[in-house]
């Protein structure tokens, strides 16, 4: 009809001469006047007749202006931006409630966005490899000997690749500690050994350079070496000639043939892939279980179907090497394998925050249908001079929504300076692939969240302005609609308490497990102890092939560090509490029946040199720790934990009898002591069988087990050690890298990262919560009282003692807070049982724990009632008649 | 000109358009002369006449100039437009299909 270019070009035109354009209209009306009554008044009527009667002909000067403007282009426009104005003035005019509101949002809406951008980027997005969906991980399953997923064997890993009719492809690693040398400082790194069809698996490519081929995936081929993002900055300056130089990994020079792109460190903080070039001897051996195994679903294929398949073949397995195989197989997606526990843990807190958002939400509901109600008359009027009820409802939304606005962007603040302290939730095995930003993703989150709040703090103000009644309104003391809404105004007061109960009762819970966690007897002493790992490099051309130079070498160091002072006793050990579950083996015990399948016998061993357990203040319970006499020449000797002893010993006292590893070579050793079970995999999971060996007699199973992990016990702050300990290692060999240097303490307080985060935000969304529904229970309050002041007047003067107006109004406030109880209990008995999962020490419907939330929320409501009850029962009779 | 004032929007238009044809017109003479076309079934008052006129005006059919009435007042003049002159033709085209379809609906019965 009219064209566009038109109606912009009029748009303008009314916009930039709009007093001339209103002038010009009043101008052309009133002409229109003067000519009709000149008209009129030829007819023989009087002039001022004439211009009476073309006055009301007109209808309404103002009217038919407005008719004009409403027509105009740009007017639909001009009305929106006019009720902005109005809405903002209105805000303007209460600032305290207005800018609470506003925090109140922020918190809420920046709260939710900040956790959904780690939910975001930890459990929504896929991994950035092709198809993501599609990998799994495949491990064998020996539930018995504690291993609910073990690294596969080699020899199994080749059947399954033969057998299975499930994967497009099947590939494996293993993982590798190398030291670096050469150009540039020495430094440690976490390697991965893998098979040349690893990579083109899982989608992943190098952004510089090529996979390995798969030629160099055999024992006699060239060495190379992929290298991360990371690693290319640190040590080559990002230099792209970096492809065709040499690396000294191990002292062992691998020509580097490609760089991966950055934050890919699969499956975990790797910094260099190597081709496992598994020789046909490694690829027998059915009992040595360390592989990890990946492939990719075939096209059609769901995970059950490759379960039952893997099953299928397992079970075939089984029969064919019943000495070696359990029979079982499990397939999980590598999404879920690298995401794990805390899955859980983040929808628990977005949750959480959602109760946060809603209890903000309803907050400021309350606060509008306040200001509604002082504004009742104003509406009253408005509505009679013919306002429809929809602009008074559309005045309402608009307040809202400028709160909502103002709230997004303080929140997006929020967000911004409360990312740091969520990034602690990001599972390690994620860190360079999940990076929570905030980024359009989440910026849409945000303001969907911001339209939530406005929507839902609108909805009750907006229905209760379109219900004044303007005549009841306008007449003296007419107070029809007030008790509408002060029912509305009570329902989210309880509505907000009950929120702040539920999330009392989650933070309550979150804190009972941390406590658990904290408090589980570790089996150790973690305080006063500084930790490194000096990982010897074990490959041909390192001299620590040789057992006498590792032996040297650590009784070397652990002279020098002894000579510090302040250090009180140190020890090496194969691994840490806590920090690996693996480097087990099988053993025979002399005088028992060997078991029907070898790995029935199963303990993790540890090398360890005589101080060690005392260094991190293991108990003995039994027998003796290792002494200087247990020597390469004398006695083999064992130590074993009561885990070990308890399964395999059954209450006989292990001390002075003998067992072997069930490995050909191995000698029978004396069990010399007995001490308590420390945790290997984790805070959680029990303490396993283990039997520590000296590590100054010779090991039959081969070098993979001496020790790396250097324990130090001091006097004092144990970091202010790290620096005289690396150079006592230096001092050794000044090429052998020092990794991973921390107190103890702080290696055990890392398990908990997760749990202690969690519980720490829950605990401020609980106390948030209070604090903001509080203060709504206090100005709900406090409105009553003033609205009743001369009702409790007539009381006071008709004999009322001040102690029963006290007890009358926090009745009031109380049976709110009682009725939130109903409600929140019910609530979160229901809730609680989905985080069941992440309790720990706590069950999800403790008592305990939901007996104090409720206390806490009782305090804070007799809190925030006494202020206005107090006010209440001080009331001057005589100026409470008075007052209107 | 109340209820079925949708319809008659588009009539309005036309019967404006019509007006003008004959020159230049302030606003009452429009709707004087609108009256006397059509025999006085149609009587526009203020409260339509100003809408439409300023509306049509906005989509540059007509076009308004100040000038002096034959009795020497100040008024404001509407003419017609070169496109104005096309949205007649235009409209009175439609009117005419329109008005014939009708006119054989109510005829068949």
């Amino acid at each position: 009809m009219i064209p566009f270019g038109v109606r912009v070009a009029a748009w303008l035109r009314n916009l930039s001469s709009r007093r001339k354009v209103e002038q010009d209209l009043d101008d052309e009306l009133h002409s229109w006047v003067d000519l009709l009554a000149e008209e009129k008044a030829q007819t023989g009527v009087t002039p001022q007749e004439a211009r009476r009667a073309a006055l009301i002909e007109l209808g309404g000067l103002e009217q038919v202006k407005e008719e004009v403007r409403s027509i105009r282009v740009g007017f639909a426009l001009e009305r929106w931006c006019k009720d902005v104005q109005h809405a903002l003035r209105s805000l303007r005019k209460a600032p305290g409630s207005s800018i609470s509101a506003v925090l109140a949002l922020a918190l809420g809406i920046g709260g939710s966005t900040a956790v959904f951008s780690v939910v975001d980027a930890v459990l929504l997005r896929p991994l950035p490899l092709a198809d993501a969906d599609r990998l799994v991980c495949v491990w064998e399953e020996n539930r018995e000997a504690g291993w609910p997923q073990q690294t596969p064997a080699p020899a199994n890993y080749v059947d399954w690749r033969t057998r299975n009719v499930v994967f497009t492809d099947i590939g494996a690693l293993k993982g590798l500690i190398f030291a670096i040398t050469g150009d540039g400082s020495p430094e440690q790194v976490e390697g991965n050994a893998i098979t040349a069809n690893l990579f083109p698996l899982l989608g992943a490519s190098p952004v510089l350079g090529r996979n390995i081929a798969p030629e160099e995936d055999q024992p006699d081929a060239a060495k190379v070496a992929l290298i991360s993002h990371g690693l290319w900055q640190r040590r080559f300056s990002g230099d792209r000639s970096v492809l065709g130089r040499d690396l000294l990994l191990d002292r062992v020079p691998y020509r580097v043939i490609g760089v991966m792109p950055p934050g890919f460190a699969f499956p975990d903080r790797t910094d260099v892939w190597v081709p496992i070039a598994f020789t046909a001897r490694q690829l027998a051996v059915r009992d040595s279980h360390y592989l990890r195994v990946f492939a990719r679903l075939r096209e059609g294929v769901s995970l059950a179907d490759a379960q039952r398949d893997m099953a299928r073949v397992a079970a075939q397995l089984a029969i064919d090497y019943p000495a070696t195989n359990s029979g079982l197989a499990s397939v999980t997606s590598l999404k879920d394998q690298m995401v794990g526990n805390t899955r859980l843990g983040l929808w628990v807190l977005l949750g959480g925050v959602a109760c946060l958002l809603l209890l903000t939400c309803i907050n400021v509901s309350g606060l509008l249908l306040a200001r509604g109600m002082s504004r009742s008359r104003e509406y009253a009027v408005r509505l009679s001079l013919g306002a429809s009820g929809r602009q008074v409802a559309l005045h309402a939304a608009l307040e809202a929504s400028v709160l909502s606005l103002a709230g997004c962007a303080a929140g997006w603040l929020v967000a911004v300076a409360s990312l740091g302290l969520l990034l602690r939730l990001v599972p390690p095995e994620l860190g360079g692939w999940a990076s929570p930003a905030l980024d359009v993703r989440v910026a849409a989150f945000s303001a969907l969240a911001g339209i939530i709040a406005t929507l839902v703090a609108a909805l009750l103000p907006s229905l209760a302005a379109t219900r004044v009644d303007p005549a009841g309104m306008l007449q003296q003391g007419g107070r029809a609609d007030i008790a509408g809404r002060s029912k509305g105004r009570v329902a989210l007061v309880v509505g907000q308490l009950a929120l702040s109960l539920i999330l009392c009762v989650g933070a309550g819970l979150m804190i009972q497990t941390f406590r658990g966690l904290s408090s589980i007897d570790l089996g150790f002493v973690p305080d006063g102890v500084l930790t490194a790992r000096t990982s010897l490099p074990l490959s041909a051309e390192s001299p620590y092939q040789e057992f006498g130079r590792r032996e040297a070498f650590y009784r070397q160091v652990l002279a020098g560090v002894r000579a510090i002072p302040g250090v009180v006793t140190a020890g090496y050990t194969t691994f840490l509490p806590l920090t690996n579950g693996g480097g087990t083996s099988y053993f025979l015990i002399e005088g028992q029946a060997p078991p029907a399948r070898a790995d029935e016998n199963d303990a993790n061993i540890r090398l360890i040199t005589a101080d060690y357990l005392q260094t991190i203040g293991i108990r003995l319970r039994a027998g003796r720790y290792f002494d200087n006499s247990d020597g390469s020449a004398s006695m083999p000797v064992a130590i074993i934990n009561y885990a070990m002893a308890h399964r395999y010993w059954r209450g006989r006292n292990p001390v002075g009898t003998r067992f072997r590893e069930n490995e050909r070579g191995s000698p029978w050793v004396t069990i010399v002591g007995l001490v308590e079970t420390v945790r290997q995999n984790g805070i959680e999971a029990a303490g396993r069988p283990e039997m520590y060996f000296p590590a100054t007699q010779p090991f039959a199973g081969g070098p993979w087990a001496s020790p790396r992990d250097l324990a130090v016990r001091v006097q004092g702050e144990p970091l202010r050690y790290a620096a005289a300990v690396r150079e006592a290692v230096w001092a050794v060999d000044r090429h052998q890298p020092v990794a991973a240097v921390m107190s103890l303490r702080q290696l055990v307080a890392d398990e908990l990262t997760f749990r202690d985060t969690l519980m720490r935000l829950l605990a401020a969304f609980a106390a948030m919560a209070l604090l903001i529904a509080a203060f709504g229970l206090y100005g709900l309050m406090a409105y009553n009282v003033s609205q009743r002041t001369r009702e409790i007047g007539v009381r006071v003067a008709l004999g009322a003692l001040p102690r029963q107006v006290l007890m009358m109004t926090l009745r009031d406030g109380l049976g709110m807070v009682g009725l939130a109880i109903v409600i929140g209990l019910s609530g979160a008995w229901l809730l609680s049982k989905l985080a069941q999962g992440l309790l720990y020490g706590v069950q999800a419907h403790d008592p305990a724990t939901y007996f104090v939330a409720v206390v806490v929320l009782v305090g804070c409501g007799l809190l925030a009632s006494l202020g206005p009850s107090l006010r209440a029962a001080s009331l001057d009779p005589m100026t409470a008649l008075r007052l209107e | 000109m109340s209820k079925r004032t949708n319809l008659l929007q588009g009539t309005l238009d036309l019967l404006i358009l019509r007006a003008l044809v004959g020159g230049r017109m302030h606003g009452l003479a429009v709707s004087r002369r609108i009256e006397q076309m059509t025999r006085g079934t149609f009587q526009v008052k203020p409260g339509s006449l100003f809408p439409a006129l300023h509306r049509m005006e906005e989509a540059g059919w007509l076009k308004s100039l100040w000038g002096e009435s034959d009795s020497n007042r100040r008024a404001k003049f509407y003419e017609l437009t070169k496109a104005g002159r096309n949205q007649l033709r235009l409209e009175t085209e439609e009117w005419e299909t329109i008005s014939v379809a009708i006119a054989h609906a109510l005829q068949t019965s």
